[in-house]
């Protein structure tokens, strides 16, 4: 919480209103799922804010909140990296942060080149993984359609190196 | 010095776990670090606990707009701590399993806070209709593919897609709505999820990098030195 604390009071040093700020301002709720989910909901219902930011892991409290928020007219930007999550985002909020945008939004928006390269190298491996991709399709169609041992090895290869093993 | 030991700690911990998943000597420190950061929650709570108190109850004592609120999370709060703590009504007496059979604090559990929280989660089932009947309206050509494949994966859940499909031809079983759905739920539905758990894995090892080598300082409340 401190830092947290700590992480929101630069942010209003940075925007120049560290007189908008208190520590009040961030604060422990629960841990439990569903008591935060109700917390939040009164706080938003309460206090109707302008704009709700759903950003990190969420699970079933996903929609619930989104719905709220929708419910009282405020703007909404989610993101989040859980797939499961993405449709109820989709559905309920103005702007969606898709999987790796949330990740890629800070280096995007700081626009610093080290940041911005860490970017470029997203999309390299975008590319490797599409290149792959590519490999073992073909060689998984050619292995079955005419067989051949090579292409047996290169499909399971390419598939060996995508493939975690506990 | 106030952003470099935090770079510095991110630089050692991140490191330490990446290479204990490749090495094995520094496996143990990896684990070593978990339950580090286990102690480390444990001290949140008391600290979570601490200002929740604090908050709500200067919420009470000013009177502040909504304080009865505050009052029944404060009241909720120290009767549930009291429960568990000295063990109330456990039929076992002080050194028993706080959650005992019979115990106060297992009874409010069970019968307050795990309705409360089946209630909120019941609260879902209502958002899905309201969520699906904006995202479901036929606006545009990308709705209405939403629309149709929506409607097939719901009748191809239910009996209703095998009775009304049920007649065509094996040989053309492919256009049974059940298999239809089937269909639509392995093939664009799982590429495209594939695709995004693709971009997340990659995302996920550019944030990772950014953050172990302090190029990214967003988590310490600026962006640049």
């Amino acid at each position: 919480m401190t830092t947290a604390r700590e992480t929101i009071k630069e942010a209003y040093i940075g925007a120049g209103r560290v007189d908008a700020y208190n520590d009040d301002m961030v604060r422990y709720i629960t841990d439990e799922q569903f008591g935060y989910v109700a917390a939040v909901d009164g706080i938003m219902v309460r206090e109707r804010p302008a704009t709700c930011f759903y950003l990190g892991a969420f699970f079933a409290e996903s929609l619930i909140l989104a719905e709220t928020g929708n419910s009282i007219g405020a703007i909404q930007i989610a993101g989040t990296a859980m797939p499961t999550q993405l449709p109820f985002f989709v559905a309920a909020c103005d702007y969606t942060l898709i999987g790796e945008e949330l990740f890629a939004a800070s280096a995007y928006l700081s626009g610093e080149p080290k940041q911005l390269g860490s970017l470029k190298g997203q999309d390299v491996g975008k590319f490797m993984a599409m290149v792959a991709i590519l490999i073992g399709v073909f060689g998984a169609t050619v292995s079955e359609a005419w067989g051949g041992s090579f292409f047996f090895w290169l499909t399971d290869t390419v598939r060996a190196i995508f493939t975690i093993q506990n | 010095m106030k952003r470099n030991i935090p770079v510095a700690i991110t630089f050692i911990v991140g490191t330490v776990l990446i290479l204990s998943v490749f090495f094995p000597p520094v496996e143990r420190m990896g684990e070593d670090f978990s339950i580090f950061f286990d102690i480390i929650a444990v001290f949140a709570f008391f600290l979570g606990g601490g200002n929740l108190l604090r908050i709500h109850s200067d919420k009470i004592y000013r009177k502040q707009k909504d304080w009865g609120f505050s009052v029944v999370t404060v009241v909720g709060f120290c009767f549930m701590l009291a429960a568990g703590l000295f063990k109330l009504w456990n039929p076992g007496g002080i050194a028993a399993d706080v959650a005992a059979p019979g115990s106060l604090f297992q009874l409010m559990y069970n019968w307050i806070f795990n309705p409360l929280g089946a209630t909120m989660y019941a609260l879902l089932a209502f958002y899905v209709a309201s969520a699906s009947y904006r995202a479901f309206r036929a606006k545009n050509i990308d709705a209405t593919i939403l629309l149709v494949a929506s409607f097939i994966i719901l009748l191809g859940r239910t009996p209703l897609g095998m009775y009304a499909t049920g007649w065509i031809p094996e040989s053309f079983s492919i256009l049974q709505i059940p298999n239809m759905a089937i269909w639509i739920m392995v093939s664009p539905n799982l590429a495209g999820q594939r695709a995004i758990m693709i971009g997340i894995a990659l995302g996920v090892v550019s944030m990772s990098l950014r953050l172990i080598l302090g190029v990214e300082r967003t988590y310490l409340g600026v962006d640049n030195e």
